[in-house]
């Protein structure tokens, strides 16, 4: 192409050859354009082209990939996704398979190259406090340059929810305000549910009693109750599959997986609070906690007689120093949200007092769950230097119910009971193995020299019901799951009629079948958690995608009807001829103060 | 009427005078549109088109208000001249061409490379000509708009006969984009049939989702 600089283009009057024959070559018909007869819409169901405004464009649906079992069950659910809307809605749809990071960043980004996102979200247990994840729907982090909303979902009402229950201590009014939050996202269909993730695994009977899996936490490595309860049946040690990040390094604090923490600040240390087998929140460490009327002052009372693998006290000073160092050192931790603290106290041997800036339930209910107590003389070199920081693998000293008899990292570790906890007593060594992909790990599993496996997709779960009759399975249906991430910003994915028309035509059941093998329920209620999360107001309070687990055709339409949409005679969806097609923001801002009072 | 032939006959009457395979107007041509502006009666678009020789309702399309009459009438007086025949539909995309290139070319450097330039506050009249067209509006210091334009030009690489495409400036013709086509921001793709928006296309697309919105365009009517 020729190039013009502007100097030139504002005295050129020439154009490129080929763009004229391009303009002049179009062919014509005979008379007037419009006159042949067609017309712009070529006749439609709605009777006359004043009745449809303009055609709904393809849509991009992007998945992530790279995430093997994951990946496997949302390409399975993709093309049932395409088909629904494009059979039953009139609407083309592309699907687009991209790394999840490309994917986060473009939509956190409000980049606007795809008009939904077909994802999962992980069952992390800290996320049975809702505050993080309501948190990531807020208004003020949506739009271009803001910390990142994945639906770019922008409304003050949920907002300020979300916002006041994190500085609310009665539990009471925090609840209602957390169920406030979670109706408001559902009547505006922030997401479209699918279904709740599988977490599922197997075993082998003549090697170890599986215990702690059955009450709502499942066969997850992030459940500890999993480690804590199963016993060997044939010798002393169960065997079981590690992901890498598991053991990646000691200095655990640095990694961004949520993965690491099972062993760290569960099995090898122990945090306060944690969340048991049933989803609850129960004290280890902490033999009570009381708040302050205002909330601002915690003080925990730790277990007398808890000690650490050499025999050292677990004592408020240890507690003391694992806070500071978390919270002083949060840019090198990717975990750890800073806390808004004015000090934190060893009154005396037992006894903590957290000095909080505001109200911070979350305290309890999503901090401490996360963090092991840390042996003091042990992590101290970490204070001065904590991305670098390293324990001796020789001599790892914690606070759990399990100590480390060895540790090689990226491969494996072992572990052995810890007699003298306060709370647990194991009666069996763990050795968590890494295996180099999910066929391996089957093979693994088939020879026998994995006692049990955890989180595993339900194609292996299946080959193992098929080809072990004498293994073990078990299913859980996860608190969170896989959902549509409609772009509230622009586009049809805008209109609150087209993502209720949306979420109704959706086949879950077939879903389901292909990608799940039927082993869950679907989700029919436009909220982020499902059915087992402790912060779900009852169904009755809440939007209902559908009744029908398969879909529902004709109500998609009717909503859609009703609101002014229509088809044309190529069954194509057109907006209503009075649609306003401009953004809730422009691409590359972010939503207004003036238009969204809560972000002032 | 065959592509080349169009743009081959305009420029042996001397309507366009061609130089590094680039096109222009002739000074001549410019003239006598000048002329014929100068000299022609604008009071009543009656009198206006018993001074051009033309079938019926052929210039319809440029009657709809009095600065589109005094835009595009002379020039259809001049080219009646210049052909020495009746001004029939198969001439009728050439002025409002001519029109664009009697004035300064709109900026172009940023949009593909078969994509002619117009300038957006004349885009109504133009469309309403073509049955299928693209309009591709862009702007400046836009990364979104650099990649939408490679995606268009890996798409539109082998033109369609049966799609006209053009671009849009966007900066310069905010107000008028807005006004007649709702259009705000860049990059936007138009897709237009009959000289109405079916469907737009706003920010970067895929280049599945741009070459699904040309198939439709092109086809849900039929093969042309």
């Amino acid at each position: 192409m020729p190039v013009i600089d502007s100097e030139e283009q504002d005295s050129d009057t020439t154009v490129n050859r080929r763009r004229i024959l391009q303009a002049l070559g179009t062919t014509t018909v005979a008379g007037l354009a419009g006159c042949s007869g067609t017309g712009s819409n070529g006749g439609n169901t709605a009777g006359s082209n004043d009745e449809l405004g303009e055609r709904v464009p393809t849509q991009t649906l992007a998945y992530w990939t790279g995430l093997g079992g994951t990946t496997a069950t949302l390409e399975t659910m993709a093309p049932v996704v395409q088909k629904n809307l494009q059979d039953r809605l009139g609407v083309d749809v592309e699907v687009q398979g991209r790394e999840l990071t490309a994917v986060l960043g473009s939509a956190m980004g409000d980049k606007r190259e795809y008009d939904m996102i077909l994802g999962t979200n992980a069952p992390d247990p800290s996320r049975l406090d809702p505050t993080e994840v309501l948190g990531m729907y807020e208004a003020g982090r949506a739009g271009a340059g803001n910390p990142g909303n994945i639906a770019n979902y922008a409304d003050c009402s949920y907002t300020e929810f979300s916002q006041q229950q994190r500085t609310t201590i009665d539990e009471a009014e925090r609840a209602d305000l957390i169920h406030s939050a979670i109706q408001q996202f559902s009547e505006d269909v922030g997401v479209i549910a699918i279904s709740p993730r599988v977490i599922a695994g197997a075993w082998h009977p003549d090697q170890v009693s599986v215990g702690g899996h059955d009450s709502g936490a499942g066969m997850d490595p992030l459940n500890p109750y999993v480690y804590y309860e199963s016993e060997a049946t044939d010798g002393d040690t169960v065997v079981s599959n590690a992901n890498a990040v598991m053991v990646s390094t000691t200095n655990f604090p640095t990694v961004a997986s949520p993965r690491i923490h099972i062993i760290w600040s569960h099995l090898i240390n122990s945090p306060l609070v944690e969340y048991d087998d049933s989803l609850e929140l129960r004290n280890v460490l902490a033999e009570e906690y009381t708040a302050s009327e205002d909330g601002t002052t915690i003080t925990v009372t730790l277990h007398d007689d808890a000690t650490f693998h050499n025999g050292d006290p677990v004592t408020a000073e240890d507690v003391r120093f694992t806070y500071k160092l978390l919270w002083d050192n949060a840019d090198a931790y990717p975990q750890v949200t800073a806390m808004p603290y004015e000090s934190i106290e060893a009154v005396d041997e037992t006894t903590v007092e957290f000095n909080m800036k505001n109200p911070t339930p979350v305290l309890f209910t999503k901090v401490w769950p996360r963090w092991g107590i840390l042996h003091k003389e042990s992590w101290k070199p970490a204070m001065e230097n904590p991305a670098e920081f390293s324990l001796d693998t020789d001599n790892i000293i914690g606070s759990g119910p399990f100590q480390v008899d060895s540790f090689r990292q990226g491969q494996m570790i072992q572990l052995s009971p810890y007699g003298d906890h306060p709370v647990f007593n194991p009666k069996s060594r763990q050795v968590m193995q890494v295996f180099q992909g999910s066929e391996s790990v089957f093979r693994a599993f088939q020879n026998g020299q994995i006692s049990m496996i955890l989180m595993q997709g339900m194609d292996t779960i299946t080959r193992i019901r098929d080809e072990m009759e004498n293994a073990k399975t078990h299913t859980q249906d996860s608190y969170l799951g896989a959902q549509i991430w409609p772009q509230h910003s622009y586009g049809a994915t805008k209109f609150l009629k087209f993502r209720q028309a949306a979420g109704a035509v959706l086949d879950r059941q077939q879903m389901i079948a292909q990608a799940q093998y039927g082993e869950v329920d679907p989700s029919l209620y436009p909220t982020i958690f499902r059915g087992s999360h402790p912060s779900l107001p009852s169904e009755d309070q809440l939007y209902k995608h559908t009744d029908d687990p398969a879909g529902n055709e004709e109500r998609g339409r009717q909503l859609l009807r009703e609101a002014g949409w229509g088809w044309d005679n190529n069954g194509r969806l057109h907006y209503p001829p009075d649609a306003d097609l401009t953004p809730l923001w422009p691409q590359g801002e972010s939503p207004s103060p003036e238009e969204y009072p809560c972000l002032q | 009427m065959k592509n080349g032939t169009l743009v081959d006959r305009l420029t042996r009457l001397g309507v366009l005078v061609e130089s590094d395979n680039r096109l222009r107007l002739s000074e001549s041509f410019d003239s006598a549109i000048e002329e014929c502006r100068s000299t022609m009666s604008f009071s009543e678009p009656r009198d206006v088109l018993e001074e051009i020789r033309t079938d019926g309702e052929t210039l319809q399309p440029f009657l709809d208000s009095k600065e589109s009459e005094k835009r595009y009438l002379p020039i259809a007086r001049a080219l009646e001249s210049a052909l020495d025949q009746t001004v029939t539909s198969e001439w009728l995309r050439a002025i409002p061409i001519i029109d664009q290139l009697a004035d300064t070319t709109p900026r172009s450097s940023g949009a593909p490379e078969l994509f002619f330039p117009v300038h957006g506050d004349r885009l109504q009249v133009l469309l309403s000509l073509y049955p299928r067209s693209l309009v591709y509006i862009w702007r400046e210091d836009c990364e979104p708009c650099d990649r939408m334009c490679e995606t268009l030009e890996a798409v539109l690489s082998d033109p369609p006969e049966d799609v006209a495409l053009f671009s849009v400036y966007g900066p310069e013709y905010a107000d008028s984009l807005w006004e007649t086509y709702d259009a705000y921001g860049a990059p936007i793709v138009l897709f237009v049939r009959d000289g109405s928006v079916e469907t737009r296309l706003v920010g970067v697309h895929h280049q599945v989702v741009v070459e699904n919105e040309t198939d439709i365009l092109r086809n849900d009517w039929g093969p042309v």
